[in-house]
């Protein structure tokens, strides 16, 4: 499978220092907790440095994908037949995923992933129409921590966006 | 979900809705290859549903080998 072999590209990006480390979100970080729900690109976030400062070039990713024969198209990156979305952590409760990502096995590989309680904290910082309809989903579906998710949402004061979430659901 | 037990069209949503859920839980379980496999038919459906109006559309299923 093509997946199989686009992780491998990225795990050979982060051994050979492209990114300091990556772990898959989005639709696909999402696939490896509930069911199958329709997504097109491969949202990869990406730590490049210890300590990331205010501004995050991806330069050093687009060049090595083009030195290795991968053409961006916009944003995308075409990777053995799958786009991807290289996305920089672009603040702490992001950056705070990426080093609590986990590893999971994909056919002969190994891919990391966020945590099912940091990607719905994204899901309630992000906050858009799609990210409810996943967050519902998970809340029903995936195996996860409620205490550890409480937690994350008080350190970065989310606890207010995810009451404000339950409530449109149940129409109050 | 308490249902009203005298109304037979509730009974039937709610049987519905608590049949979908076990489904959706069944799905959640599967192998995350068996996933990628599911997602790519529900790429084609979603491009054949509604296809791409603009070049900017960079949709695409993705191309993955047997």
């Amino acid at each position: 499978m093509t997946m199989e072999r686009t992780i491998q590209v990225l795990n050979r990006m982060r051994d050979e220092g492209t990114f300091k480390s990556y772990a898959i979100g989005g639709g696909i970080g999402v696939l490896f907790y509930i069911e199958p729900l329709t997504t097109f690109d491969l949202d990869v976030f990406v730590l490049l440095a210890d300590d990331p400062g205010p501004l995050v070039s991806l330069s050093p990713i687009y060049s090595w994908l083009q030195q290795h024969g991968y053409t961006p198209r916009g944003e995308q990156v075409v990777i053995e037949g799958i786009p991807v979305h290289f996305i920089p952590a672009y603040n702490p409760l992001v950056v705070e995923a990426l080093q609590e990502a986990v590893e999971k096995p994909y056919a002969n590989v190994t891919a990391r992933v966020l945590t099912p309680e940091y990607l719905m904290a994204i899901m309630i910082q992000t906050g858009r129409s799609t990210d409810r309809e996943r967050l519902l989903r998970f809340l029903e579906e995936a195996e996860a921590s409620s205490e550890l998710l409480d937690r994350i949402l008080t350190k970065h004061g989310l606890k207010t966006a995810f009451e404000n979430m339950r409530r449109s659901w149940h129409g109050d | 979900m308490a249902t009203d037990s005298s109304n037979p069209s509730a009974q039937i949503i709610s049987r519905l809705q608590s049949s979908k859920r076990e489904h959706r839980i069944r799905m959640a379980h599967l192998p995350i290859e068996e996933k990628v496999r599911i997602l790519v038919q529900l790429q084609t459906i979603a491009l054949q549903a509604r296809p791409p109006k603009t070049p900017n559309d960079r949709r695409m299923v993705w191309q993955i080998r047997p």
